[in-house]
């Protein structure tokens, strides 16, 4: 798979628009973008199935966690907002896609 | 390992954050599971909206294409032992990670619990985790 890091820009020459416009545009992008990363399926499986796990060799064992575990949560005010960061156009767009390069062998 | 930074005292504001959280009400997209098995991680979390959300569940759970960070819990979830994070523990005894110079890039190392754990190790071994949602 040719992967190449994930860099838009958008650039409307020529067209001046009011602020509330181009705020209500930016939202309507990153909400195209956060869809489409949601439907990314790098997995190489199909309908969500379980992610490969020895895949080219290199990867020995993928750790899998049992998510019911975390779901029985005693306290569950513990969720929440992680980071008091908004969302807005420049944080979605500028979020780089780093590329792990490294052998891990299993036990 | 002998030279684990230790935690600064836990407050509300400045919570580790577990960097294989399941998808929740504060979750934020951490990386991408890979094919080849494995994690591409973002250099910065990206914070899921409601689009995201529907779009990453429409064909199974998310956690199985994605992973996500949220805070950590600590005792609130059944994988802290005594020792910490059980995860991450069991992850470095399982897997021997080869110890490259340079870290993942990731924006999260300052607060997570991992790296607080286990120091780089933790970095060497986590593209390898992938959470598995059995809900
Ligand atoms: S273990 Fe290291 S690479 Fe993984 S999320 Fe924590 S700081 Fe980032």
């Amino acid at each position: 798979m040719d992967m190449k890091a994930a860099t838009f820009t958008l650039d409307v020459k020529g067209l001046e628009l009011p602020e509330d416009v181009r705020q209500e545009i930016s939202l309507a992008l990153n909400n195209t973008l956060m869809r489409k990363l949601g439907e990314i399926n790098l997995t190489g499986k199909t309908n969500g199935g379980a992610a490969a796990t020895g895949g080219n060799g290199l990867f020995g064992k993928v750790i899998r966690i049992d998510g019911g575990d975390w779901s029985r949560l005693i306290n569950r005010h513990d969720f929440g907002p992680i980071f008091q960061r908004t969302l807005d156009n420049k944080q979605v767009l500028g979020a780089g896609i780093e590329q792990i390069n490294q052998t891990q062998v299993g036990k | 390992m002998n030279s684990r930074p230790k935690n600064g005292p836990l407050t509300t504001e400045s919570r580790p954050l577990c960097p294989s959280a399941p998808l929740r009400e504060g979750s934020q997209l951490l990386g991408l599971v890979r094919q080849e098995g494995g994690i591409r991680l973002l250099a910065e979390p990206l914070p899921v909206t409601a689009d995201f959300v529907e779009a990453a569940t429409a064909t199974g759970p998310a956690e199985e294409r994605f992973r996500f960070v949220n805070k950590c819990v600590e005792k609130g979830c059944t994988k802290w032992g005594a020792g910490g994070c059980s995860v991450v523990a069991s992850a470095l005894e399982r897997l021997q990670a080869t110890q490259a110079a340079i870290l993942p890039s990731c924006g999260i190392r300052p607060s997570c619990r991992w790296f607080m754990q286990e120091g780089a190790s933790a970095c060497h071994i986590c593209p390898q985790v992938t959470y598995l949602n059995y809900e």
